[in-house]
């Protein structure tokens, strides 16, 4: 299922003293240096094969290939960056928010892989294999990707209330006028409910990785740690 | 377990924000100083800033503009901080560019001295979302 996380070398680690901030990158692909643009590109790549290669499974990756998401995830970054809407938390990284746009990217073509599978089995129907209807139901009727629902409905439950329903519409692939339109809000206030869900997934992410990090410690620690979180996420 | 606790500062912005959308929706205008909480509130600048960015929507999407003069105007203490000027100047400047005005962010740089750089030179990258 989930791949550990690979311990970083002495020659990763020496590099990433030597390279700039992503803070200090985005500042510079906001000015339209290319170069900065190509570090960070080069910096999350591998991260990201990574990511959409566990989260794709065998059916989609012979739909399509890790590097098409990549570059869709890369695409829009850049796009809303020159837009001016991502800002890197003071002593952060990008991470959090490339994850976030892999997955809603990665969904984006299941969703649209599963249409095209329906249209297939119509085609089926129409014809004269009964096998390769059956081969398809199968297939369709089998959730490849439970991880990746079981990750979204939990972190939808920790989430506030009101940012459930445009988190979900967003998730159906609503864009935010539409989302505006349905919810009775302005755009703006959808603009700045996915701003705050943002950092919030933000903190959840780092939070996490806090978790992993210090999982020597005792486990009543990280339930605690856990339960601090949570409780902020309800207050908020 | 459900924590009963203040309520953070987003959800009470939120509040004060989705209230005023009712109005407008309601009444299809709206005053935003009736919604204002008073001066001295620790978070009176981010909640008026965030009421005039929906108020321009409304009223630019209406075909009824008011310019960001006119704020300034009602409320010149918030155009002196540096950020919430910035802010609203990029609301105004992308209102203007979605109703199709041919704008140049320049003329914010002149008229308010606002950094422009990473301001969408087209309304495209407006209508894009990823």
């Amino acid at each position: 299922m989930f791949q550990t996380p690979s311990p970083i070398s002495l020659e990763d680690a020496c590099r990433a003293l030597e390279d700039p901030a992503d803070e200090e990158l985005l500042r510079e692909v906001r000015k339209g240096d290319q170069r900065a643009a190509s570090q960070l590109y080069e910096r999350y790549f591998r991260r990201l094969v990574r990511l959409t290669d566990n989260y794709t499974g065998p059916d989609l990756s012979t739909r399509f290939d890790a590097e098409d998401v990549i570059q869709s995830v890369f695409g829009s970054f850049f796009n809303q960056v020159r837009c001016g809407l991502y800002e890197v938390p003071v002593g952060g990284d990008l991470w959090p928010l490339l994850l976030v746009i892999a997955l809603q990217k990665i969904r984006r073509y299941r969703v649209r892989h599963r249409a095209a599978k329906r249209d297939v089995r119509r085609e089926c129907r129409q014809g004269e294999s009964g096998t390769a209807e059956r081969e398809l139901r199968c297939l369709e009727s089998a959730d490849p990707e439970p991880h990746l629902s079981l990750l979204a409905k939990e972190t939808l439950e920790l989430m506030p209330e009101r940012y459930r329903e445009i988190v979900l519409l967003r998730l159906e692939g609503y864009e935010h006028e539409e989302i505006a339109q349905l919810s009775g809000r302005s755009k703006r206030s959808i603009e700045r409910m996915f701003q705050e869900c943002r950092q919030l997934l933000q903190e959840m992410i780092r939070e996490n990785h806090n978790a992993i990090a210090g999982r020597s410690g005792s486990r009543s620690r990280d339930g605690s740690h856990r339960q601090q979180f949570r409780t902020r996420l309800v207050n908020t | 377990m459900q924590l009963q606790a203040v309520p953070a500062a987003e959800a009470e912005m939120d509040r004060i924000v989705s209230s005023f959308e009712r109005a407008w929706s309601t009444h299809d205008d709206a005053a935003l100083e009736e919604f204002l909480p008073p001066p001295d509130h620790l978070n009176f600048e981010a909640i008026l800033c965030e009421l005039i960015r929906v108020d321009l929507e409304m009223r630019w999407s209406r075909k009824r503009p008011r310019r960001l003069d006119d704020y300034q105007n009602r409320h010149p203490e918030l155009f002196c901080n540096a950020v919430m000027l910035n802010l609203l100047a990029f609301e105004e400047f992308r209102q203007r560019l979605l109703t199709g005005e041919a704008v140049n962010p320049t003329e914010y740089e002149d008229a308010y001295g606002v950094y422009t750089a990473s301001w969408p030179r087209s309304i495209e990258p407006l209508t894009r979302v990823g």
